[in-house]
């Protein structure tokens, strides 16, 4: 099994794809004297359905670890952030510091969330060392994106230091924190 | 566990096609291979599974030349739902019948 960030499972699906339909090609060029009149069917108008069938084989292998389960993965060097797909809730685990080299990589993996028309999502703060003004501000960009189309973020397992900077910011009375994933899940 | 069900063999059955499954074996064959192999060279510690295999083939039978023939020859002017039907059973009996084959060709890069 191997962790993969949703635009390498993305790649994983469209080289496997195209990779098959090269080799179904070759299988019919192979073939092309004994064919018998125009072909019905090519590879390529079949293209989404192998794509479809391809993604649901590679995830799998590749990023489920569980059934209906996902976990993906965001990087950077001091950030790194793994998202598990529980039914329709993104939780995300965020392990190290969110400052102004790193929220980049923050903004991507709620983005990428949102992206894929994921409502509901929360994130887990334990492994959480510090978080910027700046990691403040994509969070409460973000929410009110979530919660324009019903949806919602919820923090979960708030060390007392970050929590400061939440309040000291003015930010507690915008977020809903919760001491474990499934409360917050129940709230949605 | 078998694939085929008794509809499968059914279906085959009243459209004739059993002649052709044995004439294009190697055909059909090299069909689950490239699938086999596509699948290996991205995930090589976990082959494939039988039934894994058989919605790619069913769509990989659809689209090949031998399946044109076998349209022409066998279900002509009959509808897609048919012919989807067919290439159903055509990928489960094969899945059934050539799967040591079709893993063992899985690294034939001749093919």
């Amino acid at each position: 099994m191997q962790d993969v960030s949703i635009a390498q499972f993305d790649d994983a699906v469209h080289a496997t794809t195209d990779q098959l339909i090269r080799a179904l090609e070759t299988i019919q060029e192979s073939a092309e004297d004994d064919a018998v009149g125009a072909p019905r069917y090519t590879p390529d108008e079949f293209r989404p359905i192998f794509r479809s069938l391809i993604s649901k084989y590679l995830a799998g292998r590749m990023a489920i670890t569980r059934e209906g389960e996902f976990r993906l993965k965001w990087e950077s060097k001091n950030l790194s952030i793994l998202g598990n797909l529980q039914q329709n809730v993104m939780i995300l685990d965020l392990q190290g510091t969110v400052d102004n080299a790193t929220v980049p990589t923050l903004d991507k993996a709620i983005g990428d969330t949102l992206a894929k028309e994921v409502k509901y999502m929360v994130i887990d703060h334990g492994g959480l060392k510090h978080i910027s003004s700046a990691g403040l501000s994509v969070l409460f960009d973000y929410i009110n994106k979530f919660r324009k189309t019903d949806g919602d973020i919820k923090l979960v397992n708030v060390p007392e230091r970050i929590y400061k900077i939440y309040d000291l910011l003015g930010f507690t009375s915008i977020f809903k924190f919760f001491k474990t994933t499934e409360e917050a899940i129940s709230k949605f | 566990m078998a694939l085929t069900t008794q509809e499968d063999s059914q279906l085959l059955s009243r459209w004739e096609i059993s002649p052709e499954l044995s004439e294009n074996r190697e055909a059909l064959t090299a069909y689950g291979q490239v699938i086999c192999r596509t699948f290996m060279d991205v995930a090589p510690e976990q082959p494939p599974e039988k039934n894994e295999c058989e919605d790619l083939l069913t769509f990989s039978i659809l689209t090949s030349r031998f399946f044109e023939q076998l349209i022409q020859q066998h279900l002509n002017f009959t509808p897609q739902s048919v012919h989807e039907r067919v290439a159903r059973s055509l990928s489960r009996y094969v899945l059934d019948n050539y799967w040591d084959e079709i893993l063992s060709g899985k690294n034939d890069e001749t093919l």
